[in-house]
């Protein structure tokens, strides 16, 4: 069984020289509001405050709120990436971040190699990727353009072999930052099913998306944040009402 | 904190922590290896001697060397040329390691913010990429010794552990330095300052029979000159001075200890300040 807790976590980041610079000072008020503290002798930014959930076998959350919330924070934190100031975090189970699409690309290697590289970052062990590799080289339909380095890629090409990595393993707990514009219409066809074997064989995901679409596609819950704090966390519909009304149709 | 997440402990802090965040770096020697490689691959692809610049590189140093200094050093040229040869090729890869050591969790910062992996896997990476430059241009030493007819001593073999003793420092070192580079960003400066002065300062191309008798003692606070030492004596078929070996084993000893305390006070401050 997998599980995902977060107790009471905040995050704060710290700002290094941030007095120093008067235009990234003014910058940074802007974006985050009143969460800066910037007088004291330590300036900081408080990115996620006083968060909890609980997270077990089949939920499906989706993380939402306006841009600087802290969704992506939220994710990381719960991945283990930034230690929580205080609170507490735990996880059981393995878990997968996808918080960009093909972290550890590197486009002198070849396509191969680069399943590889991607497979490596998201920590799936050697024997695991040898064993996924054919399938993964079939999927992308790259054909011979495998051996190839990867800087002889479209863009397109370079997104679907590292979609056709990072989706390959389902892990027990899934942290998801959005993901937005998936090659060509007949590639987003084709990696929705994927993404849904994907997705489904995860034991808890956790989405953070702005598509209202694509969080009632995949998700059964909901949390809202708002400047970092849970606003709202429970029933799907009601808090992407909240969050995302749907504009005045026909 | 974690659990059954095939990072076990990497989340706690404190020596707990920086102990499973060594242990799991090492363990994913396949990562580190592979990115090392194409480290090195991607610096010199497109190049018609490829890495093999790094050896031509070292044959012109040490040529130029033993032709400018040899004489006024009060040697031969044969002997000097092994003695140069050997003192470059483990300067440069001392030097080079130190002084991209600053750098390594500040390169890192993509998959430090994206991944969950243990921060120790990019000093790893950051070692093993410098050792096979190093494999370069060592392959010129017994090529040397054998031109000059030069016959290690019989202790010769000490140079193995000496070196295995040079690396387990530097790996320390590095991981001390990558902190504090990630912390404050003019350490990289420091270090490649500071290792410019130390060059001059350490008998890499001199013989430090050229020091006024009874300077001798100006080497002994540089720890370098020991690991050099240690390392290049036995091969010469000499024997290292006799503060060479503790001096060098007590500087790994205060590295490990140095940068163990470190990493386990800030290794979780990492992410925050890259």
């Amino acid at each position: 069984m997998a599980r995902l807790r977060l107790d009471g976590v905040s995050v704060v980041f710290p700002l290094y020289h941030a007095s120093a610079r008067s235009m990234r000072r003014f910058a940074l008020q802007g974006a985050f509001g009143r969460r800066i503290a910037l007088d004291s002798r330590h300036p900081s930014v408080t990115a996620l405050s006083e968060v909890s959930l609980s997270l077990s076998d089949g939920d499906r959350l989706a993380l939402v709120g306006p841009n600087g919330a802290g969704k992506t924070t939220l994710l990381r934190t719960a991945a283990g990436i930034f230690p929580p100031a205080s609170g507490r975090v735990t996880r059981i189970g393995r878990t997968t971040p996808l918080l960009g699409i093909g972290t550890g690309v590197n486009l002198g290697a070849t396509g191969l190699e680069n399943i590889f590289l991607i497979g490596m970052h998201l920590d799936i062990p050697p024997a695991r990727l040898k064993a996924a590799v054919d399938e993964i080289v079939a999927w992308t339909g790259l054909g011979p353009f495998i051996g190839a380095p990867l800087r002889t890629y479209s863009a397109g090409m370079i997104v679907r072999l590292a979609f056709a990595v990072s989706t390959a393993f389902p892990p027990d707990i899934l942290l998801m930052d959005e993901w937005v514009g998936l090659g060509d219409a007949g590639f987003r066809i084709k990696a929705y099913e994927r993404m849904a074997a994907f997705v489904n064989g995860a034991r808890i995901v956790l989405l953070a998306s702005h598509h209202r679409e694509m969080l009632e596609a995949w998700c059964n819950r909901a949390l809202l944040l708002d400047e970092g704090r849970v606003a709202a966390d429970g029933p799907l519909a009601p808090i992407l009402d909240r969050a995302m009304p749907r504009e005045a149709g026909p | 904190m974690d659990r059954m997440d095939g990072n076990e402990g990497a989340a706690a802090g404190g020596w707990r922590g920086a102990r499973a965040d060594l242990a799991g770096g090492l363990g994913r020697a396949f990562m580190w290896t592979s990115l090392g490689w194409l480290d090195v691959r991607q610096r010199y692809s497109g190049s018609v001697l490829g890495s093999l610049w790094l050896t031509a590189n070292m044959v012109l140093m040490v040529g130029c060397l033993t032709l400018i200094f040899a004489v006024p050093l009060g040697s031969r040229p044969g002997p000097y040329a092994a003695y140069v040869t050997i003192g470059l090729v483990l300067w440069s890869f001392i030097q080079t390691t130190a002084a991209e050591a600053p750098a390594a969790f500040v390169n890192a910062a993509e998959p430090l913010r994206q991944c969950v992996l243990p921060a120790s896997l990019h000093v790893f990476r950051l070692l093993w990429r410098n050792l096979i430059v190093l494999a370069h241009s060592a392959v010129l030493v017994p090529i040397v010794l054998l031109i000059f007819g030069i016959r290690p001593a019989a202790s010769a073999w000490t140079a193995a552990p000496a070196f295995l003793l040079l690396v387990l420092a530097l790996f320390f070192a590095v991981l001390l330095l990558a902190l504090l580079g990630a912390r404050f960003r003019d350490v990289s400066q420091i270090v490649t300052n500071g290792l410019q002065l130390l060059f001059f300062a350490t008998p890499v191309f001199w013989l430090p029979a050229a020091l006024p008798h009874g300077r001798l003692w100006l080497l002994r606070p540089n720890p370098l000159f020991a690991f050099l030492d240690i390392v290049r004596a036995p091969l010469l078929g000499g024997a290292p001075a006799a503060a060479s070996w503790p001096i060098a084993a007590g500087t790994t000893l205060a590295l490990a200890v140095a940068a163990s305390a470190a990493y386990a006070a800030w290794r979780q401050r990492i992410v925050y300040w890259i």
